[in-house]
């Protein structure tokens, strides 16, 4: 990845009356990448889009595209494009047509529209649909039509809202690869907006996670579920279980962390979060956190395990590659660990109701701020 | 043994009860009749068009017709005035229909119940109001005024209570419009005009049709607003037909009638082929 950031976003803020969309967020996208803008409905990062797109104009706050501060220019002058969530595919013009469009506002000459249309259409698959109108095609190829149609205009940035989102299952995951295999033959930088996490840690280079119009932490997806900043960002991109904790202290390498329901554990210093310090060792700031793939699960007491509750088995679901078993944990609350099926079949077998015991290692959990303020990468 | 039902009626299967057709039958008889008789006796060869005894075929009181100077005259401005009043009453309609949907402004509810006023307010009041304001402003299709600008006060008043009905018809139209199309256009490079040009309009056309076709056959029978807004060289072809009658009823007027029938029907024809052959599109 280079060090010069095709876009940077410094700043910025948007504000709807009282409403804060976007809040003081700031960061790089770097060239070629196909970066993620992830988080739950409302969150902002649709707003960050469209103020990309040009579509809306920034409260406070620097947009620059190569170095250049892009706020002023208006949609149409961008060298930015968007495939939008409903495609947006003109209805009265053939897919042709369709993907001339951005050509011919620019002006280009008449012949070189037509090698450049029939190039983007065998890049989408859809060269033999060139005549047809849009009536005439699925959903999935519609989106087709869309992304061809932005694709030819070769532009610096593009950016996808939802891209996936109004496929059926199978079709979304065929078309997830293909995106990735598009943009690396077109090696133009993706911007997708998303609030599939899933979808967002298949297809991206980097991922930032958006919250109520917060900047939570950009990282890598494999960055992300295994250190994530907060607990907000640990429990989005991924299932995970949260203790409260009554206190924690440094103790030589590792971290001595006291709670009400798992005692006394202790935490490598790897298993800490770095946007945990000391003003978050007070119990109302911190919880610990275990994700279910690193629970076992067992009839009898371990001997030697960190962290050992006794529960009573609750359902088990198999998920085909693997088995979901779940342990209630005396009314309080209850937990989900992931088991091989063999495993799974063994603990059905002593049946719903009996104890087990959920056990884990210290050096698995991780120690998380509730809400670490701020953007950390 | 298989038990046998009687072919008994489904639910909605209206049409096979014989009540129910037989109530349809007179009600489009009702509605029909009378205009097929007229049609019928523009070709009776009777001297008066009230006789409603057949006295063999002819066609001529169609020469006659056509060879009425004034009737041909009144055609001719009704013709007129109904195609410059469907051209304004679609662009004006568009235009606001346009802002009614696209903007935010104070009043908004207030405006839009004043555009649609000219639809409620009974056609008498609209005449009146529409006949002493022109005479307040002493423009009262002066003689003197060429062709077709002594037309220019009826064409005034028909556009006051057409354009409503075409702004009505187009702004519904207008709600099925995705605003990302809009979005997307504009991404691709398009300026604002570009926008309404290639996008906007296209989706609009089935109802820029349905507004223009209500405007020209509202228009092109009017009586009312145009009786109160007509001086005696401005008749159109409803008025005509109206003094005509006063005097006496010959089968020419069946045959005048007639012409301005078919005349609409043709129109409505093609108009509703070009609509389903763009709703096929969307």
């Amino acid at each position: 990845m280079s060090d010069n950031p095709i876009v940077s976003i410094r700043n910025l803020s948007k504000h709807f009356g009282r409403f804060k969309a976007l809040d003081d967020v700031s960061l790089d996208i770097h060239a070629g990448e196909i970066f993620a803008l992830l988080g739950p409905s409302g969150c902002g990062k649709s707003t960050l889009l469209r103020i990309l797109s040009g579509f809306e104009t920034p409260t406070s706050g620097d947009v620059l595209l190569d170095n250049k501060d892009l706020v002023p220019l208006k949609p149409n002058k961008r060298p930015i494009n968007m495939v939008f969530q409903s495609y947006a595919v003109f209805p009265h013009m053939s897919v042709e047509d369709n993907v001339a469009y951005g050509l011919k506002m620019e002006g280009v000459a008449k012949a070189e529209i037509k090698t450049r249309v029939e190039e983007a259409l065998e890049q989408v698959h859809l060269a033999q649909f060139g005549k047809r109108k849009p009536h005439q095609l699925s959903g999935g190829q519609r989106q087709r039509v869309a992304l061809a149609r932005v694709l030819v205009k070769k532009p610096r940035l593009l950016l996808l809202d939802e891209p996936l989102s109004a496929l059926d299952a199978k079709l979304r995951d065929a078309m997830r690869l293909e995106l990735v295999k598009l943009q690396e033959a077109v090696g133009i930088t993706f911007v997708i907006v998303t609030h599939d996490q899933a979808e967002a840690m298949a297809i991206a280079d980097r991922i930032a996670v958006l919250n109520e119009g917060r900047l939570r932490q950009v990282a890598s997806p494999s960055q992300l579920y295994q250190k994530p900043v907060d607990a907000f960002v640990a429990d989005f991109v991924g299932t995970i279980h949260c203790f409260d904790i009554d206190s924690a202290a440094q103790e030589g390498d590792a971290m001595r962390v006291n709670s009400a329901l798992l005692g006394t554990v202790k935490l490598p210093s790897d298993a800490v979060a770095h946007s945990f310090d000391s003003a978050h060792s007070s119990s109302a700031e911190s919880v610990v956190a275990i994700r279910p793939e690193h629970i076992h699960v067992a009839a009898q007491q371990p001997l030697t395990a960190d962290v050992a509750l006794l529960g009573s088995l609750g359902d088990i679901a198999f998920q085909g590659q693997h088995s979901i078993v779940e342990i209630m944990l005396d009314g309080r609350a209850s937990l989900t660990a992931v088991t091989t099926n063999s495993d799974a079949q063994a603990l059905h077998a002593a049946g719903t109701g009996s104890p087990v015991w959920a056990h884990w290692s210290g050096s698995d959990m991780l120690l998380l701020p509730k809400d670490a303020k701020g953007a950390f990468s | 043994m298989p038990k046998h039902y009687r072919n008994k009626k489904k639910p909605f299967e209206y049409s096979k009860k014989w009540s129910l057709r037989s109530v349809f039958l007179l009600a489009t008889l009702f509605l029909y009749v009378p205009i097929i008789v007229l049609i019928v006796f523009s070709f009776n060869n009777s001297r008066r068009g009230g006789n409603v005894i057949w006295k063999g075929f002819t066609t001529k009181y169609y020469d006659k017709a056509f060879n009425n100077e004034d009737l041909m005259l009144a055609f001719g401005n009704t013709l007129t005035i109904a195609i410059v009043a469907t051209i304004a009453s679609v662009i004006l309609g568009t235009c606001t229909a346009i802002l009614l949907w696209r903007f935010r402004f104070p009043f908004k509810p207030l405006v839009e119940g004043l555009v649609s006023l000219p639809i409620v307010i009974p056609e008498i009041c609209m005449g009146v109001s529409l006949a002493l304001f022109f005479s307040a402003m002493g423009w009262l299709g002066n003689t003197s005024d060429i062709w077709p600008f002594n037309l220019s006060n009826i064409m005034i008043a028909h556009i006051t209570f057409c354009f409503p009905f075409a702004a009505m018809v187009i702004r519904t139209r207008l709600q099925s419009f995705n605003r990302e199309m809009e979005e997307a256009a504009r991404d691709l490079g398009a300026t604002e005009f570009q926008v309404f040009k290639d996008i906007l309009l296209p989706h609009l056309k089935p109802g820029l049709v349905a507004g223009a076709l209500l405007s020209f056959t509202l228009s092109l029978d009017d009586f009312i607003v145009t009786f109160f807004t007509s001086g005696p060289n401005t008749v159109t072809l409803p008025v005509k037909i109206y003094s005509m009658v006063r005097f006496s009823v010959t089968p020419e007027i069946n045959a005048a009638s007639t012409i301005l029938i078919l005349l609409t029907l043709v129109l409505t024809f093609f108009a509703l082929r070009i609509q389903t052959k763009d709703d096929s599109i969307l």
